[in-house]
């Protein structure tokens, strides 16, 4: 599955990672829990960073599917 | 309360520098019988809010979500103040201090609902439309986030919306 990252959280995790064997169905609450286990790094349990899938973002209960984009984005900061 | 009338908009995502000339002869053009309008050049100031001075301001935007965030937001200023037109463009990449961020202009037939709208959507534009902001100097790079004066600059129009 790949994800994404943007603003502050990137420079945690990179700005686009493929996560290998994560299956479809984890809701986003599992899949950020999943990612933290897997890359020993925390931050992304912090729900400061929203998760969008498919480009709308989602609340925590959502449940990706296969071949779903799933995005985590910091706060935002135009103008 | 605002009629019902359809309001000319547009809003862009640019990538490269911002032609404010175009987009206010534009404006001048779709809009002929306005009695107002008020533009907003945002520029990217030379320091920080420590005072340190800026090398450049790094722009991230989302290849999805950024464009139809602006357009949104320009769509939600039209459908709330009684205005006749709108421009906004809001810059990504990397821009230099002094470089425009970004433009928003608004055309009406008086001048408090162009002044107004303008204001809502800068406040908007802040808080809602989808970009990232890092800064570089001497200090290395830091990201930027939307401060809590921001984010009351944001929900002042809710407040207003919620005591009418």
């Amino acid at each position: 599955m790949r994800l994404g990252f943007y603003g502050r959280i990137s420079t945690t995790y990179g700005n686009d990672i493929d996560v290998p064997a994560v299956s479809a169905g984890l809701s986003i609450a599992e899949l950020r829990r999943e990612l933290a286990r897997r890359s020993g790094y925390e931050d992304i349990l912090d729900p400061i960073y929203r998760a969008a899938v498919n480009n709308v973002i989602v609340t925590e209960d959502h449940h990706v599917r296969e071949g779903d984009r799933v995005d985590f984005l910091s706060p935002l900061s135009g103008g | 309360m605002k009629p019902n009338t359809t309001v000319w908009i547009d809003a862009e995502l640019s990538l490269g520098l911002i032609d404010r000339v175009r987009r206010v002869n534009a404006l001048r053009h779709a809009v002929p019988d306005c009695g107002a309008m008020v533009t907003f050049d945002g520029m990217v100031r030379p320091s920080s809010k420590e005072g340190e001075s800026i090398e450049a301001l790094i722009l991230d935007h989302h290849p999805e979500m950024t464009a139809p965030s602006i357009e949104r937001i320009a769509h939600d200023g039209a459908a709330r103040f009684d205005v006749q037109g709108i421009s906004v463009a809001h810059r990504s990449g990397r821009l230099l201090p002094g470089d425009m961020i970004v433009f928003v202009a608004v055309a009406s037939a008086h001048r408090r609902a162009a002044f107004e709208c303008a204001d809502y959507l800068m406040d908007r534009l802040k808080t809602d439309a989808v970009f990232w902001k890092r800064e570089q100097g001497g200090f290395g790079e830091r990201w930027i986030e939307p401060t809590s004066a921001d984010k009351k600059d944001r929900e002042r129009w809710y407040e207003e919306t919620a005591g009418h």
